[in-house]
């Protein structure tokens, strides 16, 4: 009970060998120009570029209807703060067009949302009258998997936000979206990078369809370098969370591929290169608990 | 702007210091450093540009095409770079300038920044990257009338010198004040921002950074204690003044104009007081170090006896 205890409070990941880092750099990096583009990874398993996307759909596939539960006993409710503080970097306006990327279950859209409302209702309050932009807010909610956007939209109707014209949910590739250049305000993305086959392909998308002035915040699992923390870290990642994963939702290779793909993740410094490199000014990222999530962000200007 | 280019400056000598070193793996450990510290964002936006640069260097071994088109952004191209910090400081101003235009409907808020942001064709998202964007606009404003004051107040230089020394400060601080009288309505609040203890450090700064450019106006040169005192005093004179304001209602402004006149009048003799006070006090020290004296002279005499 107190080594549970103890790990929540630290919370969990890290980052592994340095030669790990550097080849994963390389993979992540190169892959359009690297000896063997055709294969990329999954977990650490080395897989064919083509097949990544069916292999992650299946994972969400399996574990869409615990997502929520298990996203709660792995980060021990602190997902919910990581969130909560990646909108309020946001900072959302009202007569935002916003897009949430991988966000099926629509956790950081009805942030959001709820961010844009309460700004309004801040307007409307000084200016004694209706708000000029309601009604062009727009927030999408774009995922690859079908079968957690039905949970998104199942949630949607618990929290009475079903008949909402301003939530607008959408299937569709990080790499390939189907919105127009220049027409959003804002891009999150939670927790999906890592899954994405090509990164730098997204990151160029999240440029396209941003506005100038625009934002793009990315939180995602990262790479713990405290020394201690990050020994209990990894012990809690590759004992427990594949454990608990069957446990809760019967799936043991989902929760195995979950905590070895963070792994492979580019480290903080190198991912927000990436970024930049996609065209973004001023990168900047934070670390939270010690670098188990990473919040990087960049501007199109 | 002008501060844009201080940062730009001290970051091409940070990058000069940290250019030759060709162990790109250490670097960022380094950075990460800086980089968490708020105010080093462009710090960091730098280092990926050098670090871009360093790996199309020597990107023999796979940097390849990904990075080709940094290729022309070698670390010694400093000046091209600063140029473009630049360019990320004037998207920022130009919200901030468009902005002010709101403040009277909007307050100093984020409300007028997003109104701002959108009169200059910008998404109004940007407001989210201004560090502190409650008190940016608030702070913008005193610098920029700050700035606009230092231009006046070169255009006047010889009427001001036939003024007496009262006359031409209160002169300088009307000049200084009727310049908040398009916000007078919303500067009750931006006096509630700047109070706030997050922001007071920059507010002190910059109305210290005002009274000071009011003495120098005035031609005041002085550099011993009393440059202390007057600062202060004048300090306190503006303070009041711009408060006294807040609640003036007569045409033109014209209670708060006699109120300003009568405190730098009392400031003036305040001073003359204050000289007097520490003549008083340094009569009295000498006076009772002398009746000090004497007593352990008398105790040691008679104990001796």
């Amino acid at each position: 009970m107190t080594t549970m205890a103890a790990t929540r409070r630290m919370g969990r990941q890290s980052w592994r060998i340095f030669s790990m880092q550097a080849r994963r750099c390389s993979v992540a990096h190169d892959h359009t120009s690297s000896s063997d583009p055709k294969l990329t990874n999954f977990g650490y398993r080395e897989v064919p570029e083509n097949e990544k996307s069916k292999l992650v759909g299946n994972v969400f596939t399996n574990v869409a209807r615990s997502y929520d539960l298990m996203n709660d006993l792995m980060s021990m409710g602190l997902h919910r703060l990581w969130k909560d503080r990646l909108v309020s970097k946001l900072h959302p306006f009202p007569g935002m067009q916003h897009l949430d990327v991988a966000g099926g279950t629509g956790d950081v859209a009805f942030r959001v949302l709820h961010a844009i409302h309460k700004a309004e209702h801040r307007a409307v309050g000084k200016l004694g009258g209706k708000s000029e932009a309601k009604n062009e807010t727009r927030v999408h909610v774009c995922d690859i998997n079908p079968n957690m956007l039905e949970v998104g939209k199942q949630r949607a109707h618990k929290l009475g936000l079903e008949n909402v014209e301003d939530l607008v949910w959408m299937e569709g590739d990080a790499e390939a979206l189907s919105l127009e250049d220049n027409s959003m305000d804002g891009y999150t993305i939670a927790f999906g990078i890592r899954n994405v086959t090509h990164i730098d392909r997204a990151l160029k998308e999240a440029h396209r369809v941003l506005r100038r002035g625009g934002r793009f915040l990315c939180l995602e699992l990262s790479h713990v370098s405290i020394p201690g923390f990050q020994q209990v870290y990894d012990a809690y990642s590759f004992a427990v969370i594949p454990a608990m994963g069957e446990l809760v939702s019967g799936d043991r290779a989902s929760y195995q591929y979950l905590v070895e793909s963070i792994r492979k993740f580019p480290s903080q410094e190198k991912f927000a290169a990436m970024i930049a490199d996609a065209g973004f000014q001023e990168v900047q990222y934070e670390n939270l608990v010690g670098g188990v999530v990473a919040i990087h962000s960049g501007l199109k200007l | 702007m002008r501060r844009g280019g201080a940062v730009a400056r001290i970051l091409l000598l940070r990058h000069a210091s940290c250019a030759p070193s060709p162990s790109v793996q250490q670097m960022p450990q380094q950075f990460l450093q800086s980089s968490t510290a708020r105010p080093a964002s462009l710090t960091f936006t730098r280092w990926i540009h050098t670090n871009a640069a360093l790996r199309s260097q020597g990107g023999g071994d796979g940097g390849g095409g990904t990075t080709t088109a940094k290729t022309e952004e070698k670390p010694s191209h400093g000046d091209a770079k600063s140029a473009h910090e630049e360019e990320i400081v004037d998207e920022r101003t130009l919200v901030l300038h468009a902005a002010m235009a709101h403040v009277r409907r909007l307050g100093w808020m984020e409300s007028a920044l997003v109104a701002g942001a959108r009169d200059v064709g910008l998404s109004p998202s940007i407001v989210g990257s201004f560090q502190r964007k409650d008190a940016a606009l608030v702070e913008f404003f005193m610098d920029d009338c700050n700035h606009k004051l230092q231009e006046q107040l070169e255009g006047k230089e010889k009427e001001l010198s036939n003024m007496l020394l009262a006359d031409r400060i209160a002169s300088i601080v009307r000049m200084r004040l009727e310049m908040n009288v398009p916000v007078i309505t919303k500067w009750a609040s931006a006096l509630s921002i700047q109070a706030n203890p997050l922001n007071a450090a920059t507010a002190l700064k910059q109305r210290a950074q005002l009274v000071d450019d009011i003495w120098h106006a005035a031609g005041d040169r002085s550099s011993d204690m009393d440059w202390y005192t007057k600062r202060a005093l004048l300090g306190a004179v503006y303070m009041t003044a711009e408060l006294y304001m807040l609640t003036d209602f007569t045409p033109g402004y014209r209670d708060t104009w006699t109120f300003l006149e009568g405190r730098i009048k009392d400031a003036v003799n305040a001073r003359k007081t204050g000289q007097e006070a520490v003549h008083l006090a340094q009569a009295v020290s000498q006076g009772l170090s002398n009746s000090l004296a004497s007593f352990f002279n008398k105790q040691s005499t008679s104990s001796k006896s």
